[in-house]
């Protein structure tokens, strides 16, 4: 479906005069309550706005702010773009132009994801947001984007949720340099790609550790015995000699961008393996995680 | 010859040649060959699972629940930690207490078992001793080979002879027990010999291991305590079992069940699953095939033959067994050896007395236990052990352990022959 089609031109709030994203949420949820007097209320839909605000990720980087709830019984989806008269921000960050308020049902797990990634390419779209900007009123606003033809996908895939570009590793880099990666930027997965991104292998923090520690010790139930194991301390010596390459893992599922969530869902179920690489003819285009399912479909 | 009696033999050497060349799952080729011989009619299927040695079974199946839940008190790890500081980290000494353990240990415990624990903690305290661990890996496979010999229950050969012959657990002990003994210590000059040269170690290493803290060793000491209880009532039960008119089986299982009630082991499942049923369905589809080489006649005219060739001389049929036996076991699976072995002896028995071929059971039981140090396939416990050790990255070859194991074979058939030679 197009996103013009799912957008109530009445519901589009030209030249808001609001400080902020909560006055702007405030702005957009009156204009709802006005015009679905039967189904939203407009205390219960701020209060839901703002306990969803306060969880955190309805900012995104790219000026693209969604605060957005799920109210009970609500079976609609309800989406109020609201444009501030001067960009709205703090300083430092990037300016927000269009605040997309949006309410939809407890039912709708991915629905929100589908709509977020569709507005995720408007504000790529210097040139489409400046058409917006200029829109006069809602039923303009409506039109360009109906012009745009941007769709709505119908069913969610590995490309709507995954983290792209990936942080990967090389297959020949040294495991200092590997550890160092992970430490300085907090990550527990990384893909190992040799030239051109082509993926070959991949490890977690998990791995590493599993490294260090030969296959006779993992046989002993407990090891509270002894404070120190001389195959580890010559693993953390050897950190600078050793490679990726001598310990990395064989891949174990790689998902293609146009595979489905529902499919990823039952992987890390069955695997339990939080971390899956995604690629493309070989190449590596992302990473997908179990925390971009609980960010982008569970708690989106 | 007709052709149920072709059949059975091509279906018993198929299923032999799986067995020696794994080139099918031996569990797979057994069954296989025990549906076979129903399939043939060489006997119905009531009589194919009359074949089964239950007695066998159960005490397989009881021992296994009582390892499972024995090897997750710590008690084990805790004696071989115990056992290297009593030592002081001087690894020759460590080696040979490890050793003893070990024997001890899996003359009541199954062998395999008992390298897959003992095994991985020697290779542990080998490398912080700064030591190779291969001298380690190889003592201890042997040793369990000798030390299950000893007992009713420490080695499989042994439970299907038991229960075969209606040897108690006690007899057992009495004739197994002196030439596993005097075995064991020679293992010990043995070992001093063989590996003194090899094991050099600082004294800083050693010191480490003094640091060592057993106590931590042992996370649950409730179960440790009731798990000792029991494991204490099974091997009294074992000692007394044929005074009390009881099987070892049911000792065994009877202990299984106390002690999954008592501890209220949380995770019975958990020790179900461990448990090999691969080598249980084994000895099922084996018995079966041994059964019907019984039925067709194989191990009366092998008998007969075997008598004739013999007769007057009782005592070199006794070390024939052994010496053959232990020969045989060194390179082929002594599990279906002993089962082919026991119908024939079985029936020599009927030929000659039961009387007269008492010897032959220890004869056989002594030559397949002791035979299996021969080669690195000749027990599962040395093939385990070289396993574990390949996966920590140390590899030892057919050549290196051969060169060990086969001349400490041929040590312990003396010295049986010797203790056999002066009892019968």
């Amino acid at each position: 479906m197009k996103l013009s089609s799912l957008i109530d031109p009445h519901l589009v709030v030209t030249g808001a005069s609001v400080a902020n994203l909560d006055e702007a949420a405030g702005a957009a949820i009156r204009t709802m309550s006005e015009h679905y007097r039967d189904s939203v209320s407009f205390d219960a839909a701020l209060a839901a706005i703002r306990a969803r605000v306060s969880l955190g990720g309805t900012v995104l980087p790219g000026g693209l702010a969604i605060p957005h709830a799920r109210l009970p019984g609500f079976d609609d989806i309800l989406i109020a773009p609201v444009i501030p008269r001067a960009p709205l921000g703090e300083a430092g960050q990037e300016p927000v132009r269009i605040v997309w308020v949006m309410l939809l049902g407890t039912g709708t797990a991915t629905l929100y994801v589908k709509v977020l990634s569709v507005i995720a390419k408007v504000a790529a779209d210097k040139a489409l947001t400046a058409a917006l900007l200029a829109a006069e009123n809602g039923p303009a606003f409506v039109d360009v984007l109906e012009k745009s033809g941007l769709k709505v996908e119908k069913d969610l895939h590995i490309a709507d949720v995954m983290t792209s570009p990936a942080v990967s590793i090389p297959v020949d880099a040294s495991v200092k340099e590997l550890l160092d990666l992970m430490f300085s930027r907090s990550i527990h997965y990384l893909p190992v790609v040799e030239a051109g991104d082509r993926l070959v292998g991949e490890l977690s923090v998990l791995d590493v550790i599993d490294a260090s520690i030969p296959d006779y010790a993992r046989r002993i139930s407990n090891l509270k015995f002894m404070d120190e194991l001389q195959p580890m301390e010559q693993f953390l010596a050897s950190e600078e000699t050793m490679k990726v390459r001598e310990i990395m893992k064989p891949l174990n599922g790689v998902l293609a961008p146009a595979d489905s969530i529902v499919d990823l869902a039952a992987k890390m179920a069955k695997t339990r393996k939080r971390h899956f690489p995604v690629a493309e003819g070989g190449r590596l285009v992302g990473i997908v995680s179990a925390t971009d399912i609980l960010a982008k479909v569970l708690r989106a | 010859m007709n052709i149920q009696l072709i059949a059975v033999l091509a279906i018993f050497a198929g299923v032999y040649f799986a067995i020696t060349t794994e080139l099918v799952n031996k569990t797979a080729a057994a069954l296989l060959g025990a549906m076979l011989v129903v399939l043939l009619k060489v006997m119905d299927q009531e009589s194919a699972f009359r074949a089964i040695d239950w007695n066998v079974i159960f005490l397989l199946i009881g021992m296994m629940i009582i390892t499972g839940v024995a090897k997750r008190t710590g008690l084990f790890q805790w004696i071989a930690i115990k056992a290297a500081k009593l030592a002081r980290g001087e690894p020759v000494a460590v080696l040979l207490l490890l050793s003893v353990v070990t024997a001890v240990i899996s003359a009541f415990l199954d062998n395999v078992t008992t390298v897959l624990i003992v095994v991985p903690i020697a290779i542990l305290i080998a490398v912080e001793l700064g030591t190779s661990p291969v001298p380690f890996v190889i003592a201890l496979a042997i040793a369990s080979n000798v030390g299950g010999t000893a007992t009713l229950i420490g080695d499989p050969p042994n439970i299907m002879i038991g229960s075969a012959a209606g040897i108690s657990f006690s007899a057992f002990m009495a004739n197994n027990g002196p030439v596993i003994l005097v075995s064991l210590a020679a293992f010990c000059v043995f070992a001093i010999v063989a590996f003194r040269g090899k094991l050099r170690v600082t004294n800083e290493r050693k010191a480490r291991i003094m640091e060592f803290d057993e106590s931590k060793a042992i996370e649950d000491k409730p179960l440790l305590m009731q798990t000792l209880v029991v494991l204490g009532l099974v091997i009294a039960g074992f000692l007394v079992h044929g005074a009390l008119g009881l099987e070892p089986s049911t000792i065994a299982m009877a202990g299984a069940a106390l002690l999954l009630v008592v501890t209220r082991f949380d995770d019975v499942e958990g020790v179900l699953a461990e448990m090999e049923w691969s080598t249980i369905l084994f000895f099922m589809g084996l018995f079966i095939i041994v059964e019907g080489l019984v039925e067709v006649g194989v191990m009366g005219t092998l008998s007969a033959k075997l008598l004739a060739a013999t007769s007057g001389h009782a005592s070199l049929t006794m070390y024939v067994v052994l010496w053959a036996s232990g020969i045989i076991s060194a390179f082929v699976d002594n599990i279906p050896f002993v089962a082919t072995m026991i119908p024939l002896i079985k029936d020599l028995g009927s030929g000659m007395g039961s009387a007269a071929v008492e010897p032959l059971w220890w004869a056989l039981s002594l030559g397949a236990c002791l035979g299996g140090n021969g080669t690195i396939i000749g027990a599962s416990a040395n093939v385990v052990s070289v396993g574990l050790a390949r996966k920590s990255g140390y590899a030892i070859g057919f050549k290196e352990f051969f060169k060990y194991g086969s001349l400490f074979m041929v040590i312990t058939l003396a010295i049986s022959s010797a203790f056999l030679a002066l009892r019968w």
